[in-house]
Formats: structure tokens, C-alpha cells, sequence
């Protein structure tokens, strides 16, 4: 393999492990996740990081500037330098020492995540947000119909002592609630326990459908 | 899974399970299946309404479960909530079986413990806040210091067995 390949596979492999975590963390919304800004600064984190610790070990070893190499710097990133840490001074005195300057990559990395984290879940609530928005379009009763017809199609668990069905009848009977307010929740409820695609059908019934996020 | 999570800390954790209702416990597992949300969302996938889930939210977030990051351009409900690291553990070890078997049965017990011990002693509080600052320093990596602050609670707890 050419040299210029070699610190784009380590690259390449820490991207994959930057993309396993957020396939982990948003399992829900994977597709969705991905699309958004935060991911694509943790995968880039994670190809810049992995690529450049292959060119210090290719610097620092001649002999390791290989593949092989290659492979086990984007392999062991994650488990081996994200948890190690670089300390600039050890004290003689043991107390003194733990509280010494220390580069901690664990973290910056947690760090970089948590930022990467923020972002995607700011971006997938505005998306489910602006769906709500747009439900409120859709006809009331309409939206109570899709909302019961997807009960019976998946049940939810009964929670603090009422059935699902009995949730419903508590929205639409709100006292005090504009029918824009009852919609929003209605479409909420859809969208938390059923999915965006059910909200989606119920608007499409309706010919209101916006565009696909 | 339990076998992650340092024995020391299993005794918090089931003391913290334990005093959860379920209410809190549905919006926990709501967070970490469903991912974080505004108010409107957790209370539709609790099947409540965003004032009946406020008091919840605000207890969890003192206990340090849930987390609150301010949100903007959102109509309803300014913030987004998500679960803390214990947080997570705390869901996890909501499902475990084995696990939920022995905070039962502590509960079980909790009646008969109740009638004999007496009402309030602030060394209690003590112990809880050694605990939270080991927690800490364990956050920051200063393990000598954790080791310190759970040394000192395990003393006033000692102390605390020999007085009752």
C-alpha cells in the first residue's frame, strides 16, 4: 500500500468508531443523527485524532510506517490513547502529584462528545419541533384517529395507573386548551411513542405532508 | 451492568432506587430509550402533562440524574433535558432483575427499620455528601481523594451503627 494511504486507514478506522458511537448513543434516530453537523465533528475528531497519532508513531518508529501499523493505531484509539493521559510534572511529593497538570485525553475527548451530543439533539428537537408546527395543520379529530389507530397497532405499556387510550381522552378533553395546544400535544404523543412516519401518514391523509427532514 | 459499576457505589445506587416512584423511574427509562427531550416530550411518553412532571424532573435533577441545557427557539419548554452518567447507570440497573430484586426486598424491610431508627441524624447527611464528593473526585480522576472522602463516610456510618 502507498505511504500516502496509511495514515487515511487509521484515519478511516477511527472514523469508524466515532460513527459505532453514535450509532450506539442514537439508535433511534441513526440516520437522522448522522445528517447532522455534531456527528460529523465527532467522525472528523476521531479521523484527524487516529491520523495524526499514525504520523507521530511513523515519525517517532521508521519501521512501524506500514499498514499493519496503520490498522492498530485506528484500532487502538479509542481503547488505548483516548484513556491515557500525558502528565507535565510529577512532584516528588505523592499528594502533590495527583493534583499535578495532566493532558487527559478520556477528557477532552468527553469533551468533544458532549458538544457533538448537544448539537445533534438541539438539531433532531427543532426537526421534531417544526413537524409539530407543521401538524398543527392537520384536523384535530384527525390526528386523535392516527393517534388511536396507532395504539391499537402497538400498544404503549400503561403508565402511572391509565391506559394510553385513556392519555388521549385527557388531551382532547383538556379544559383551557386552544385546539392549536391539543394538536401539538396529539402530535407529540404520535411522535414520541410512534415515530415521525406516523405523524407523517396522518398529515399525508390530509395533504398536508411537508418535506421529508 | 451491575458488574461495571464499583461495589462501593451499589449501596447508593440502591438506596437512590429505592427511593425513586415511578413516575421518576418511567421518565428515566423514557430519557435513555427515547433520548433527551423538552418538558412536552417526556410527559407524553409518561402519558402526563408537563406540569404533573415538573416536581419529578426538578427532584431528579437534584439527585443528579437528569441534567437541564437551555434550548433555544423552543416554544414549549426552554430546556432540554437528558440523563447524567448516573443517571444511566441508574436505568441500567432498573433492568436488572437480580438487582431490582434486592432493592424490593430493602423496601420490604424499610417499614420495620423505619419504626426503630431514629427520625433525623444530620451525621447522615454528612455520609451523603463524603459520597457525592468522592463521586466527584472520581469525575476529575483524583482516586487518592475519593478514597479519602468514602474512608471518612465509612467511619461516620461505623460510628453511626454503634450508636443505634
Amino acid at each position: 500500500m502507498i505511504d500516502f494511504w496509511n495514515p487515511i486507514l487509521a484515519g478511516a478506522i477511527g472514523a469508524i468508531w466515532g460513527i459505532s458511537e453514535l450509532i450506539g448513543t442514537f439508535k433511534n434516530e441513526t440516520g437522522r443523527s448522522l445528517r447532522m453537523g455534531g456527528a460529523w465533528l465527532l467522525i472528523g475528531v476521531n479521523f484527524l485524532a487516529a491520523l495524526l497519532v499514525y504520523l507521530l508513531v511513523a515519525a517517532l518508529v521508521p519501521a512501524a510506517a506500514n499498514w499493519s501499523a496503520a490498522i492498530l493505531v485506528g484500532l487502538a484509539w479509542p481503547t488505548v490513547i483516548r484513556n491515557s493521559a500525558i502528565k507535565l510534572a510529577q512532584p516528588l511529593d505523592a499528594a502533590a502529584a495527583q493534583e499535578s497538570a495532566a493532558v487527559r485525553f478520556e477528557q477532552v475527548y468527553g469533551r468533544v462528545q458532549d458538544l457533538a451530543s448537544q448539537l445533534i439533539n438541539n438539531g433532531l428537537t427543532r426537526q421534531r419541533l417544526a413537524l409539530i408546527g407543521d401538524a398543527t395543520r392537520v384536523n384535530l379529530n384527525t390526528l386523535e384517529r392516527h393517534a388511536r389507530m396507532a395504539l391499537i397497532a402497538s400498544p404503549l405499556q400503561e403508565k402511572q395507573g391509565m391506559p394510553p387510550d385513556r392519555y388521549i381522552d385527557r388531551i382532547r378533553d383538556h379544559e383551557g386548551w386552544s385546539s392549536e395546544i391539543k394538536k401539538a400535544y396529539l402530535a407529540a404523543f404520535i411522535i414520541n411513542n410512534f415515530g415521525r412516519e406516523v405523524l407523517r401518514d396522518a398529515m399525508r391523509a390530509t395533504g398536508d405532508e411537508p418535506p421529508a427532514a | 451492568m451491575a458488574a461495571q459499576l464499583g461495589d462501593e457505589r451499589l449501596p447508593y445506587f440502591r438506596d437512590l432506587i429505592g427511593r425513586l416512584d415511578d413516575t421518576q423511574r418511567d421518565i428515566l427509562t423514557s430519557l435513555r430509550d427515547r433520548g433527551p427531550g423538552l418538558a412536552m416530550d417526556i410527559a407524553v411518553r409518561v402519558l402526563l402533562f408537563p406540569d404533573e412532571i415538573s416536581r419529578p424532573l426538578r427532584d431528579l435533577q437534584e439527585l443528579n440524574l437528569v441534567r437541564a441545557r437551555p434550548f433555544t427557539g423552543a416554544q414549549m419548554g426552554a430546556e432540554l433535558f437528558s440523563l447524567t452518567v448516573d443517571g444511566e447507570q441508574v436505568v441500567r440497573l432498573l433492568r436488572e432483575p437480580e438487582f431490582m430484586k434486592s432493592v424490593a426486598g430493602r423496601a420490604a424491610e424499610a417499614p420495620a427499620a423505619y419504626s426503630v431508627a431514629p427520625a433525623f441524624d444530620p451525621r447522615q447527611e454528612q455520609i451523603e455528601l463524603l459520597k457525592r464528593r468522592a463521586d466527584l473526585a472520581i469525575k476529575r480522576g483524583d482516586e487518592i481523594a475519593a478514597d479519602k472522602f468514602l474512608s471518612e463516610a465509612q467511619d461516620i456510618a461505623q460510628q453511626l451503627s454503634a450508636a443505634s
